[in-house]
């Protein structure tokens, strides 16, 4: 008997050491002024995932997927408020808006050693246009022929003139591989980069851990190593930050806002507004949502900050003005005023419109908005506008919904809006991919066809105002808000650049401790 | 009994193919397909198209079956259509962390759930058999999501013992493991109960303790003995469902296990990915099972003696 319980102490303790040892221990790096920058951070990245480490697979349009791509890669130019800067190029030049010439820097080595050439560009381009449905296609596409004119100068030639190209190629979609490296390993040479970080390890849509990369021609990452990791359960989140197994989360509970924001001696929030549009779109093709006075009916009729305070806890920009445009997107046009919440005009309308008391289906998709359509169906059913809801996931929303065959009458639903005024194409342009509308409008067609071949921003510009003021006449989108987000931190978390494109930039963020 | 297990593995065949079929099938019901998981900004309707021919979009579902039915065939589980990964270094990237949770959350379960059901049998009738019987009504009931929740608030947020969620080191398999095992553990103690309740009314234990045999003994080599081929079972069930991965305690612990993997690949549409990992899943199910009716023979000598004769019922004579 008590060589037993011996045993079973033995046995007990061994469990012992081996379950909880491994909570012991830290990191500690370099020490500063003010405290000691901290080597190793966690980072739980939102719902988005990182499916693959590879710029021209289909899987790779997440946003979180692009801040590990601003990590382990460089693009050509890069982007800070509309302006133009050298990334991998130092210079460039173009005559037209159709040939440009690229001088690339001739210090840069990617992470397996081989020094970057203008092959390199040409591959990346090249290989980018056999891959459809990638997000490096939707930025390199209007790329007709790549050229290399010596080791270190490319030539892009386009399709078409596009004086918004620096605004593809600024993506970090758009950023250059080795065709070395992938060439001799098509799965894993796409994790060779020349960026800051390096790839160790990586789970698709589980984590991947990056090390910084000590050969870096520019600006080397205070911080040592970076782990971005998915965690599915919102709960499980807040508590990893809460007790210290992460330091950053871009994806907490909007209910926990709140609690975090009410915690400055343990967090460090910041916040953002997303770019992304959330609307109501009306089926052009419909009988009635066609009507141009159901439409009107229905813009009197919505209280967008019941959506906001309601759907999204208060988190969201409510849109004050009648455009149809991304929220920071170049060229918005500020004197369309916004269509009032007047009950009494919306009957008025209704009255003159098409509907006969029929039920109008409205389909939504992803929880937040789903709950926006309620108050929308809430709120119409005030001036007498019967309406049901369809619930789907947002596969199914574009198999419902899309240009070409659309059987949805209104759809409560978010789009991804660039920075770029020919951005808005995709929801304004016929058969463009989140067109819910179905709408198609020649004049706009046109004016977005005109607008990219003006290199003068004040014609760019008034042709983008023009777009927008057909646009908010005919009213097949009706703007409810932007989303605002909040990235909770360890305290002395620092150095992140967000961005309203939710491509954020995490490669010189640290935490002093 | 080598005729028995060809036999065994030879139904995984029709298995797989049924399962497939309804995979396809109900996936193809289903609205959107793949390429709305994959459409962009800039995409063309030629784009879409040529990707919809790509992934064979514009043919009958039967001939998506039958062309992955041949890569089937000659053992190629195809590729994910979304993240283009083979299906099998997805599922088994995902896999050891699914079979070892799944192992320990055996090991806790059963080595919780035997003592109590066979106290609780010694007991029966009396204020302990009432509690541990409550016990596991409790265990059985309780949602999961919710019992992990739970746990991690006590364990890793209060008391910040065990990490909250993830798979990284022996600490964290607690939380999940335990999780799991609570269901199985409920399950396995009300049939190792009930079992013992059959034996210890039985003649030969009756003889036993006539003969003097002390009662540790009478339970552990006579009554245990005699029960152990129900308890196997439900321990064999429950090893295949855990298995099978379970998508909610992956949720709420971060597991990188297969049950999430299938719940993605089927909310992507990716039907290559959903359709592998259920066959694989069902692969595994059977083997368990298989090990399970095997380990029948070895608890139970006259299930031995029955494989030993092919499954053959021997002539009675009068």
């Amino acid at each position: 008997m008590k060589r037993v319980k011996l045993f079973l102490a033995v046995i007990l303790s061994v469990l012992a050491c081996f379950f909880l040892l491994p909570g012991c221990g830290g990191e500690k790096g370099d020490e500063t002024g003010t405290g000691t920058i901290r080597d190793e951070l966690v980072v739980i990245i939102d719902n988005t995932k990182i499916a693959v480490l590879d710029p021209h697979n289909p899987a790779a349009s997440s946003s979180s997927t692009a801040w590990a791509f601003h990590m382990i890669y460089d693009t050509l130019v890069k982007e800070e408020d509309g302006q133009f800067y050298p990334d991998l190029a130092t210079s460039w030049n173009t005559d037209d808006w159709k040939h440009f010439t690229f001088q690339l820097r001739d210090d840069v080595y990617f992470h397996n050693g081989e020094k970057l050439t203008a092959d390199d560009v040409v591959f990346t381009v090249e290989r980018a246009k056999e891959n459809p449905g990638s997000a490096g296609y939707d930025k390199l596409a209007i790329v007709e022929s790549a050229r290399a004119i010596d080791e270190h100068t490319v030539e892009l030639v386009l399709e078409s003139v596009n004086v918004e190209f620096l605004w593809y190629l600024s993506d970090p979609r758009a950023s250059i591989l080795n065709r070395e490296a992938v060439e001799a390993d098509p799965d894993k040479g796409t994790w060779i980069g020349t960026g800051a970080w390096t790839v160790s390890e990586f789970a698709s849509n589980e984590y991947v851990v990056l090390e910084a990369n000590e050969n870096y021609w520019g600006e080397k990452p205070k911080t040592k190593k970076m782990t971005l990791k998915y965690v599915a359960e919102e709960s499980t989140r807040l508590m990893q930050l809460e007790n210290g197994e992460a330091q950053v989360c871009f994806s907490i509970n909007a209910n926990d806002y709140s609690y975090v924001e009410s915690q400055p001696d343990k967090f460090v929030t910041y916040s953002f507004t997303t770019n992304n549009n959330s609307f109501i779109a009306f089926n052009m093709n419909d009988p009635i949502c066609g009507d141009i006075n159901f439409r009107k009916a229905v813009a009197h009729a919505i209280d967008r900050e019941a959506m906001v305070a309601s759907a999204f806890n208060g988190y969201g920009e409510v849109n004050t003005l009648g455009t149809f445009w991304g929220y920071r997107t170049e060229f918005k046009n500020t004197d369309i005023p916004i269509i009032p919440r007047d009950l009494d005009k919306a009957k008025e309308y209704l009255a003159q419109s098409k509907y006969n008391g029929e039920t109008i289906e409205i389909v939504s998709a992803i929880p937040d908005l789903i709950k926006t359509a309620q108050i929308v169906q809430a709120q119409l059913a005030e001036v007498g506008i019967k309406t049901t809801i369809k619930e789907t996931d947002p596969p199914g929303m574009s198999a419902y919904a899309s240009y070409a065959d659309n059987k949805a009458q209104m759809i409560v639903y978010t789009a991804s809006c660039g920075l770029n005024g020919g951005s808005m194409k995709a929801l304004l342009y016929p058969y463009g991919s989140s067109n819910r509308a179905s709408y198609n409008n020649e004049e706009v067609a046109r004016l977005f066809d005109l607008a990219v071949t003006q290199p003068d921003p004040k014609e760019r510009e008034a042709t983008y105002h023009r777009i927008q003021e057909i646009v908010a006449e005919e009213l097949p989108y009706i703007n409810l808000l932007n989303t605002v987000f909040l990235v909770c931190c360890a305290k002395g978390v620092d150095g992140l650049k967000l961005s309203n494109l939710a491509f954020h930039d995490l490669t010189y963020m640290y935490m002093v401790e | 009994m080598l005729r028995y297990i060809v036999r065994r593995l030879l139904w995984l065949i029709p298995v797989i193919i049924l399962v497939s079929l309804a995979i396809y099938i109900l996936m193809d019901l289903a609205p959107g397909t793949v390429i709305d998981s994959l459409i962009t900004e800039q995409m063309t309707p030629e784009d879409i198209e040529k990707l919809r021919q790509e992934y064979d979009l514009d043919k009958p579902v039967i001939y998506r079956y039958g062309k992955y039915m041949w890569g089937l065939l000659h053992g190629d589980l195809g590729r994910s259509q979304v993240t283009g990964i083979s299906v099998w270094e997805s599922f088994m990237t995902r896999f050891p962390a699914t079979l070892k949770l799944s192992l320990v959350s055996v090991v806790i379960g059963t080595v919780l759930a035997i003592p109590i059901g066979i106290f609780a049998a010694r007991r029966a009738g009396t204020i302990w058999d009432n509690l541990t019987t409550g016990f596991t009504l409790i265990g059985q009931s309780m949602p999961s999501f919710w019992l992990g929740l739970l746990l991690l608030i006590a364990f890793a947020y209060k008391i910040q013992l065990f990490p909250a969620g993830g798979y990284r080191g022996p600490s964290s398999y607690v939380l999940p493991a335990v999780t799991s095992a609570l269901m199985m553990t409920a399950l396995t103690a009300r049939q190792t109960r009930s079992s013992m309740l059959e034996v210890l009314r039985a003649d030969y234990l009756r003889t036993a303790r006539a003969k003097g045999v002390p009662e540790r003994l009478v339970i552990r080599r006579h009554a245990l003995k005699n029960a152990w081929i129900p308890i196997l079972t439900t321990i064999g069930m429950g090893m295949s469902r855990f298995l099978a991965g379970s998508a909610v305690i992956e949720t709420v612990f971060s597991w990188p296990g297969i049950g999430r993997l299938t719940v993605e690949a089927v909310s992507q549409r990716d039907v290559t990915l959903a359709c592998g990992c259920v066959i694989l899943t069902c692969i595994l199910y059977v083997i368990v099972l298989l090990i399970v009716d095997l380990l029948y023979a070895f608890v139970d000598p006259r299930i031995k003696a029955q494989y030993a004769s092919g499954g053959r019922r021997r002539k009675v004579t009068a």
